[in-house]
């Protein structure tokens, strides 16, 4: 390691004067500053960056960069960032959202983006958790998490969203944990740098409705693998983990999806002007 | 995790380290103190906010005396004995009803792994400069570990209950 390989961009020049309203404790202040060290690192300026989330505690992301930032409809984070990123294939397109935005309501959203593999990244930041609505069980939810709203729990098998990004296509699967900001911001460099489409699953505690997830701080270690090519291997891998293995899991090869050729490509003046009088 | 001896390789590069720490602890207790105001613990906040500022003071004079570089490196270059930085104080480690004495317990536990940062590399290293070097940071943290004991005796430590909230966000 040399000083010579010093940013000239900072996390700062990454950072909004919004401050951040989560509950303090929250993993999303971690999560943002990786994203902001990412952004950093990366080196593309905030004016060429554009970050998108659907609704919820870590939707509210966008607000809180510097960049670009579509705050949008509940669970459709993708279809946006989809969108913006195949007409603006200029930007560098960051999803950010939560487990019950991307997996729940966005969930269908979410198999057509791995499949689709337009190139563009997304941060999932998973507590296991619909936190701003005050609690309840969303699809990653352990079964037997038992709550006032939700009592001796919801019996239901929980959503595994890497091994469904895998089947669907997702061409870099990783995952990550909030208390490591450093490697969190690591793992998004490569998934941006990775063509194609880039999910990493952060696991982020919700201190508020899930105090029990502080205990993830003790529980998460590097995989014990290097990360493979083979989706069969990756996904077999991932089903049969502790769900606490932390790095990049998946490298696909898979080409990003390109617009057909011959497609006429429309000017952005010329599509304002059809919502101009 | 710390730096290993062959790691530390000169003056600049010990330099980049003792700013991005500085640095890092400047701007997590400014946003610590943020998140607090937000919550209404104007208590806590304020002390984090000044925290911040001596942190950051501290960051300039290692750029205006030293001629320490303000340019970060990559995150994964830095090679701490932790997660992050040691002066960093964990966000995990927050919660919004802690009082101050809470909070000067984790800024205390912080300078104290800055403290044990420099001495290990003072320790570790074969150059008389970076020795030198180190050792003098690690007199300055000496010294904030002293003032930061000093600040936890004009606060009472917190009461039995002390997280109790009795409009808590849902009851169980």
């Amino acid at each position: 390691m040399t000083v010579e390989a010093a940013c000239p961009l900072t996390a700062r020049d990454y950072k909004s004067d919004y401050k951040p309203v989560w509950c303090p404790g929250c993993g999303d202040f971690s999560v943002l500053l990786a994203i902001t060290k990412a952004l950093a690192e990366v080196g593309r300026p905030p004016e060429e960056v554009a970050v998108v989330s659907g609704i919820g505690c870590s939707s509210r992301v966008p607000a809180y960069t510097n960049c670009y930032g579509f705050h949008g409809v509940h669970g459709r984070a993708l279809p946006l960032a989809t969108g913006l990123k195949l007409t603006r294939p200029d930007l560098l397109v960051l999803a950010a959202g939560g487990d019950g935005d991307g997996y729940s309501i966005g969930g269908n959203h979410f198999m057509h983006a791995c499949r689709r593999n337009v190139d563009l990244t997304y941060v999932v930041m998973d507590n296991q958790v619909y936190g701003m609505t005050k609690g309840q069980p969303s699809p990653t939810t352990s079964p037997e998490w038992d709550s006032a709203l939700v009592p001796g729990g919801t019996g239901l098998r929980p959503f595994h969203p890497l091994v469904i990004a895998l089947a669907a296509g997702a061409n870099f699967v990783a995952r990550s944990f909030s208390g490591d900001p450093n490697g969190t911001a690591e793992l998004i460099v490569e998934a941006i740098r990775h063509p194609g489409f880039s999910l990493i699953e952060v696991l982020s505690p919700c201190v508020t409705f899930r105090p029990e997830e502080r205990e993830w701080a003790k529980q998460v270690h590097p995989a014990p693998v290097e990360p493979t090519d083979d989706r069969g291997r990756a996904a077999r891998r991932v089903l049969t983990d502790d769900g606490f293995n932390i790095g990049v899991l998946y490298r696909g090869r898979r080409r990003p999806y390109q617009p057909p050729f011959g497609q006429a490509q429309v000017e952005v003046a010329e599509f304002e002007a059809e919502f101009l009088p | 995790m710390n730096p290993p001896k062959a790691a530390i390789a000169d003056r600049a590069e010990l330099l980049a380290y003792a700013y991005a720490m500085e640095n890092e602890a400047a701007e997590r207790y400014q946003d610590l103190a943020d998140q607090m105001f937000a919550c209404n613990n104007d208590d806590v906040a304020e002390l984090f906010a000044r925290l911040a500022a001596i942190e950051a003071k501290h960051a300039k004079e290692l750029v205006e005396v030293h001629g320490a570089s303000p340019a970060p490196m990559a995150p994964g270059a830095y090679r701490w004995d932790s997660l992050e930085s040691p002066e960093n104080l964990p966000f995990a480690e927050m919660h919004y009803l802690m009082v101050p004495h809470q909070a000067l317990q984790l800024a205390l536990a912080a300078e104290r792994r800055a403290l044990l940062f420099y001495r290990d590399i003072a320790e570790q290293t074969d150059s008389d400069d970076i020795r030198a070097l180190a050792s003098e940071f690690a007199a300055e943290e000496a010294e904030h570990v002293r003032i930061v004991e000093e600040w936890l005796e004009r606060y009472p430590p917190a009461d039995n209950g002390w997280d109790e909230d009795m409009d808590p966000p849902m009851s169980h």
